[in-house]
C-alpha cells in the first residue's frame, strides 16, 4: 500500500512520455497526483491511530552485501504528512499551471519524481533508504527552480543544493556510522538500541545539522528567501509546505528517540535558536519589499515555533507541532499560491507596485485577507490553535523564552497585515492594475479546499489532535524514561 | 598445461584478435575499414562472455589459480577487474566508432592499440610477480602514449603524447629501479613471498622500504596521485575524448588491482599508512579544488579523474585493518562505478565536440538541452553519479570506500572525503546548469550513431544497475 503511493508517480512519468500539449500534460499529471491523493486519504480507514507502534510495514531486502532493506511503514505523524503531501500536489499542478512557459513534459515530470521521493522519505524505517529518498528529492528541485525559475534562479538553486547537500553529507557519514556499530539501519532496531553518550551527543549534532538546514533555522535560513523568490509558483508551495516539514519531521522521527540523553542535553540550545528564528524572522519580513521573500521570511519565523514546539518535550507541544506544520503548509501554501497567481497576470513582486487593488479582485482580496490570519494566528483559525498550543506546552518549560516569542506573533501581525494593507487598500499606484483579472475556475477551485482546511483546523482541531496524541507519545517515550 | 591456455583465454581472444584487426585492414584495405568496428566490438564482447565462463568452470571463486610457475594468479578480486577493463574497453570503442568516423580517421591500428591496451590491462591484473606486472604495464603505457598521440595532424593530440610519454618512461625507470632493490632486498619477486623474503633479511630492510617507495611512486603516477599528477590534464585534454576515457579509466583499473594485490599479498606495512593518508587527502584537495576553475570541461573531468583515484585510495589507507575482501569489493565496485560514469561523460563530449574538438568550453554546452533533451539528461544523470547523488552507482561507491575508513577508525579521513564530494558537487552541478538552464546558442550537433546510442544506455544503466548486482 506504502509503496503503492511511492511507485505510482513514478509510474505516472511513463505515462506522461506519450503526451505533448501542455493543457494534456498538465491534466495527466494532476489526475495522477489526484488518484496519490485519493490512496492517501484511504489509508486513513487503514490505520490504528490508538496504536502508537508503525503500520502497514512492507519489508525486503535490496541488496546482498550490506543491511540495506526496504523497509516502510507509517504511523500517525508520518501519516499525515503524506496525506498533506498528496493533498499539496494535485493543487500544486493546478494552481502553477499559468506560470510555467516552457518545458511542459520535464516539469510535470521533476515534480511527480518530487512526490515519490517526498513521499518515500516519510515513510522510510530504514535510515539509509530514508537518506537515499532525502538526497534524491534534492534533484528535482534542483531543476524545478533552475530551469523554471525566477531572473536569479541559477544562484538560488546552487545555493539550495549545496546548502541542502552539506548538511545532509555529515548526515550521511553518522548513519554509515551506525551501520557499522549496529550492525543495522532498521529504524525500530535502533530505537531500542542503547548508543553511548559520547556517540549520542555527536550523531545528534550530525543528524540536526541536516534537519536544521532543511527547517531552517538561523543562521542557516539563507537559502530559503532564496529559494522560494526565485521558484516558480508551484516550486515554492512545495518547498514551503512540504520540504520545510521534512527538516521537522527529521528532528521529531530521529532526534528524539534515538538520542534521548542528547536530545535532552541539547534542548534548551535548540529552543534559544528556535526564539532567535522565530524573532529574527519577523524582524527581517518586516522589511521585504518583495512579497514572496516576505512570505519566505515569515515561514523561518513559523518554523521557529515548530522546533521550539518539539523541544520542549511535552505531548502537547508536539502535537502542536505536528498541527503547526499542516498549519504553515497550508496558510503559506495559500500565499505563495496567490501572490504567484497575482505575478502571472503583473510581472511584478514588489509591494510598492501594488495598492489599492481590493476593489478590483476582491475575491482576491477575501482569499489573501483568510489565508494572512490564518498565518498571524486569528482565533478561529488554525494558525492559532497551533501557536497556542506550542506556546502553552513551552510556558511551563522555558518561561523566558516563550515571553520572546510571543513577541513573534505580534510581530507577525504587524508584518503581515502592513503587506495585506500596502498591497490591497490604499491609493491605486499602477493605472495598469484597471485591467487586472479577479480569480476564477481553476484559481478559486485551488484556495477553496485551502480555506476549507484552515477553518476545520481552526474551529475543530480535536480529532487531529487526538489522531496524533499516540504517535507523540511515542517518539517523547525515551526522554522521558531517562528521568 | 593445457588448462593454462584454457584459462587465458580472454587474453588468447584479445590478442590474436588484435591481429586479426591489422590483417583485415591489411588485405581489404579502406573497404575492410568498415569491419573492423564490428570485428573489434566481436572481439570484445566474446573476451567477456569467455572470461565469464571460464571462471564458473575452472574455480568460481573457491580457490585461487596459480599459472606458468605462478607468475599469474585468477582469482574472485582478478575476475571483477578484468571484467570491468573489458567493459571500460567495450564502452571505448562504441564511443570511438563515431568519433573516428566524424574525424576521418578510423584505422586498423587504432583497434589495434586499444585491443593491445587492454591486452596489457589483463596482464597487469592478472600478475603475480613484479617483472610480469612490469611486463604488462608496459604493453599497457606504450598502447596508450601511441593512442593519446594518435590524431597526428593536431597539436594538442601531440603535445599529450609527449607530456604523456616522457614523464611516463621516467615513472617506469624509477619503478623498475625500486622493483631491482626489493630484488636485492628480498631474494624474490614473487608478491606472496616478498614479506617472507624481507623477514628473513631484516638488515636490508631499508633498501627494502627504498624500493617500496620507488615501486609506489611509479605506480601513483599511472594512478594519477599527487603528487604525481600534473601530466594527467593535459594528456586528457589532448588525447581525443574516447581515449581520454580509457586512459582515465582502464589504466586506473589495472594497476589499482595490482596495486590491491601488492599490498594485500606483500606488504603489511605498518607505517606505510602515513603515506597513503598523505596521497588520498591531497589527491582528493587537489583534484577537486582545481577542477572547481576549469572552463574546458575535458580539463575538468581530468581533474575530476585525480579526485576519483583520491577517494579510492581512503580504501587502501587501512589495509592491514581490516579484511581484505571488503577493500577489494570497495575498490572494484568504485572503479567499475567510475567506469562508467568517467567513459560516459567523456564519450557525449567526444560526440558534442564535433571536429577538430572545438566545443569543450562550458559556455560551449549552454542551453543544448533544447536540442537533444535525452543525451543532456543522460549527462547530467553522470554527472550526479560523478558528484556522488543516491541512487546512482558514484553514491554507493564512496559508500563503501568511507565505510572502509571508518571500520578502521579513521573517522576524519571519511569526514575529509565528504566535505571534498561537497565541494565537487559544485562543479558538477555547474554543468547540469550550463546544459540545462541557461539559454541555447547556436551550435551544430552532430547526428546520433546506433553505436552511440548504445554506448549511452550502456552507461546511463551500469550506472543506475551496478549496486543492485550481487558480485561473487
Amino acid at each position: 500500500m506504502i509503496s503503492f503511493l511511492i511507485a505510482f508517480p513514478l509510474l505516472g512519468i511513463v505515462m506522461l512520455l506519450f503526451f505533448n500539449g501542455k493543457k494534456q500534460l498538465a491534466v495527466i499529471s494532476f489526475l495522477i497526483t489526484l488518484i496519490e491523493c485519493i490512496a492517501a486519504v484511504w489509508l486513513y480507514w487503514n490505520i490504528d491511530f490508538d496504536a502508537a507502534r508503525f503500520q502497514l510495514i512492507e519489508s525486503f531486502k535490496l541488496m546482498e552485501i550490506f543491511p540495506f532493506y526496504y523497509t516502510v511503514g507509517i504511523d500517525a505523524l508520518s501519516f499525515w504528512m503524506i496525506l498533506l503531501t498528496a493533498f499539496l500536489f494535485p493543487l500544486v499542478i493546478a494552481g502553477g499551471y499559468t506560470g510555467i512557459t516552457k518545458n511542459h513534459k520535464g516539469y510535470y515530470i521533476a515534480l511527480l519524481i518530487l512526490e515519490s521521493s517526498i513521499i518515500g522519505t516519510f515513510a522510510s524505517l530504514n535510515l539509509f533508504l530514508f537518506y537515499i529518498f532525502w538526497e534524491l528529492m534534492l534533484l528535482p528541485m534542483f531543476f524545478i527552480i533552475g530551469v523554471w525559475g525566477g531572473a536569479d534562479r541559477i544562484y538560488a538553486t546552487i545555493k539550495f543544493v549545496l546548502f541542502t547537500m552539506f548538511g545532509s553529507l555529515l548526515m550521511f557519514i553518522a548513519i554509515i556510522y551506525i551501520g557499522i556499530h549496529y550492525q543495522t539501519f532498521d529504524y525500530e532496531q535502533l530505537a531500542s538500541a542503547q548508543f553511548s553518550m559520547r556517540e549520542q551527543y555527536w550523531l545528534f549534532l550530525a543528524f540536526a545539522l541536516a534537519f536544521l538546514i532543511k527547517v531552517p533555522i538561523v543562521p542557516l535560513h539563507t537559502w530559503l528567501p532564496d529559494a522560494h523568490t526565485e521558484a516558480p509558483a508551484g516550486g515554492s508551495v512545495i518547498l514551503a509546505g512540504v520540504l520545510l516539514k521534512l527538516g521537522a519531521y527529521g528532528l521529531i522521527r530521529v532526534n528524539l528517540p534515538l538520542f534521548p540523553v542528547a536530545s535532552q542535553h541539547f534542548s534548551y540550545a535548540m529552543c534559544a535558536i528556535a526564539v532567535v528564528g522565530i524573532i529574527h524572522g519577523a524582524l527581517t519580513a518586516a522589511v521585504q519589499t518583495d512579497m514572496k521573500r516576505l512570505i519566505a521570511y515569515s515561514s523561518v519565523s513559523h518554523m521557529g515555533y515548530i522546533v521550539l514546539g518539539i523541544f520542549t518535550f511535552t505531548v502537547s507541544g508536539l502535537q502542536g507541532s505536528i498541527l503547526h506544520m499542516v498549519n504553515h503548509a497550508l496558510s503559506t501554501g495559500a500565499l505563495f499560491f496567490l501572490v504567484g497567481m497575482m505575478y502571472d497576470q503583473t510581472h511584478t513582486r514588489q509591494i510598492s507596485d501594488y495598492g489599492g487593488i481590493a476593489k478590483i479582485v476582491p475575491v482576491f482580496a477575501l482569499f489573501f485577507m483568510i489565508a494572512t490570519l490564518s498565518s498571524i494566528g486569528l482565533p478561529g483559525l488554525n494558525g492559532f490553535i497551533g501557536e497556542f498550543t506550542i506556546l502553552a506546552a513551552s510556558f511551563g518549560v522555558y518561561m523566558e523564552l516563550t515571553i520572546i516569542a510571543v513577541g513573534g506573533i505580534v510581530l507577525g501581525a504587524w508584518y503581515m497585515l502592513k503587506l495585506y494593507g500596502s498591497v490591497f487598500y490604499g491609493e491605486m499606484k499602477n493605472v495598469h492594475f484597471q485591467d487586472f483579472r479577479d480569480a476564477r475556475g481553476v484559481q478559486i477551485a485551488v484556495i477553496i479546499p485551502m480555506i476549507a482546511l484552515m477553518f476545520y483546523l481552526g474551529l475543530y482541531p480535536k480529532a487531529f489532535l487526538n489522531s496524533i496524541k499516540n504517535s507523540a507519545q511515542y517518539h517523547l517515550e525515551h526522554i522521558h524514561k531517562q528521568f | 598445461m593445457a588448462e593454462e591456455f584454457v584459462v587465458l583465454l580472454p587474453l588468447w581472444i584479445i590478442v590474436i584478435g588484435a591481429i586479426g584487426v591489422l590483417i583485415i585492414e591489411a588485405v581489404w584495405g579502406t573497404k575492410g575499414r568498415s569491419v573492423l568496428f564490428a570485428a573489434t566490438m566481436a572481439i570484445l564482447l566474446l573476451a567477456f562472455i569467455g572470461e565469464i565462463m571460464v571462471y564458473r568452470w575452472t574455480c568460481a571463486g573457491a580457490q585461487d589459480i596459480f599459472l606458468f610457475n605462478r607468475v599469474l594468479k585468477i582469482s574472485a578480486l582478478t575476475n571483477l577487474f578484468v571484467l570491468s577493463a573489458i567493459v571500460a574497453a567495450i564502452l571505448t570503442i562504441l564511443f570511438s566508432d563515431h568519433y573516428l568516423i566524424a574525424h576521418a580517421a578510423t584505422t586498423g591500428e587504432y583497434y589495434f592499440l586499444v585491443l593491445m591496451v587492454v591486452a596489457g590491462m589483463i596482464n597487469v591484473i592478472l600478475s603475480h610477480e613484479l617483472v610480469t606486472f612490469l611486463v604488462g604495464l608496459e604493453l599497457l603505457s606504450l598502447g596508450s602514449y601511441a593512442l593519446a598521440g594518435y590524431f597526428r595532424n593536431r597539436e594538442k593530440s601531440i603535445e599529450a603524447a609527449l607530456k604523456y610519454y616522457l614523464p611516463g618512461i621516467f615513472s617506469t625507470a624509477i619503478m623498475v629501479m625500486g622493483i631491482a632493490f626489493i630484488f636485492g632486498a628480498t631474494g624474490t619477486t614473487f608478491f606472496d613471498q616478498l614479506n617472507q623474503g624481507m623477514l628473513q633479511m631484516p638488515h636490508r630492510s631499508i633498501a627494502f622500504v627504498f624500493g617500496f617507495i620507488m615501486l609506489l611512486a611509479g605506480i601513483a603516477f599511472k594512478l594519477t596521485l599527487v603528487p604525481f599528477h600534473a601530466y594527467a590534464p593535459d594528456v586528457y585534454e589532448g588525447a581525443s575524448a574516447p581515449i581520454s576515457g580509457l586512459l582515465s579509466t582502464g589504466i586506473k583499473i589495472a594497476v589499482f588491482a595490482s596495486l590491491v594485490r601488492i599490498l594485500g599479498d606483500a606488504f603489511q606495512l605498518p607505517s606505510g599508512k602515513a603515506m597513503f593518508v598523505f596521497l588520498s587527502t591531497a589527491t582528493m584537495a587537489v583534484g577537486n579544488s582545481m577542477a572547481l576553475k576549469q572552463e574546458n570541461i575535458k580539463r575538468m573531468l581530468a581533474y575530476s579523474s585525480i579526485a576519483h583515484a583520491g577517494y579510492m585510495v581512503i580504501a587502501l589507507v587501512s589495509h592491514s585493518a581490516i579484511p581484505a575482501r571488503d577493500m577489494h569489493f570497495a575498490i572494484g565496485f568504485y572503479l567499475l562505478a567510475y567506469t562508467f560514469m568517467t567513459l560516459g561523460s567523456f564519450g557525449i563530449l567526444g560526440w558534442l565536440s564535433g571536429r577538430e574538438e572545438r566545443f569543450i568550453y562550458l559556455k560551449d554546452l549552454a542551453g543544448i538541452s533544447k536540442r537533444c533533451p535525452a543525451i543532456s539528461l543522460a549527462l547530467a544523470v553522470l554527472m550526479f553519479s560523478l558528484a556522488g547523488f543516491p541512487p546512482t552507482a558514484g553514491f554507493f561507491a564512496k559508500y563503501y570506500v568511507f565505510r572502509l575508513a571508518i571500520v578502521s577508525g579513521d573517522l576524519w579521513l571519511a569526514i575529509f572525503g565528504i566535505l571534498n564530494s561537497f565541494i565537487s558537487a559544485y562543479y558538477y552541478l555547474r554543468v547540469v546548469v550550463y546544459i540545462m538552464m541557461k539559454n541555447d546558442n547556436d551550435v551544430q550537433l552532430p547526428a546520433l550513431r546506433l553505436s552511440l546510442k548504445l554506448a549511452i544506455l550502456l552507461s546511463i544503466l551500469g550506472t543506475f544497475a551496478i549496486p543492485f548486482i550481487s558480485f561473487p
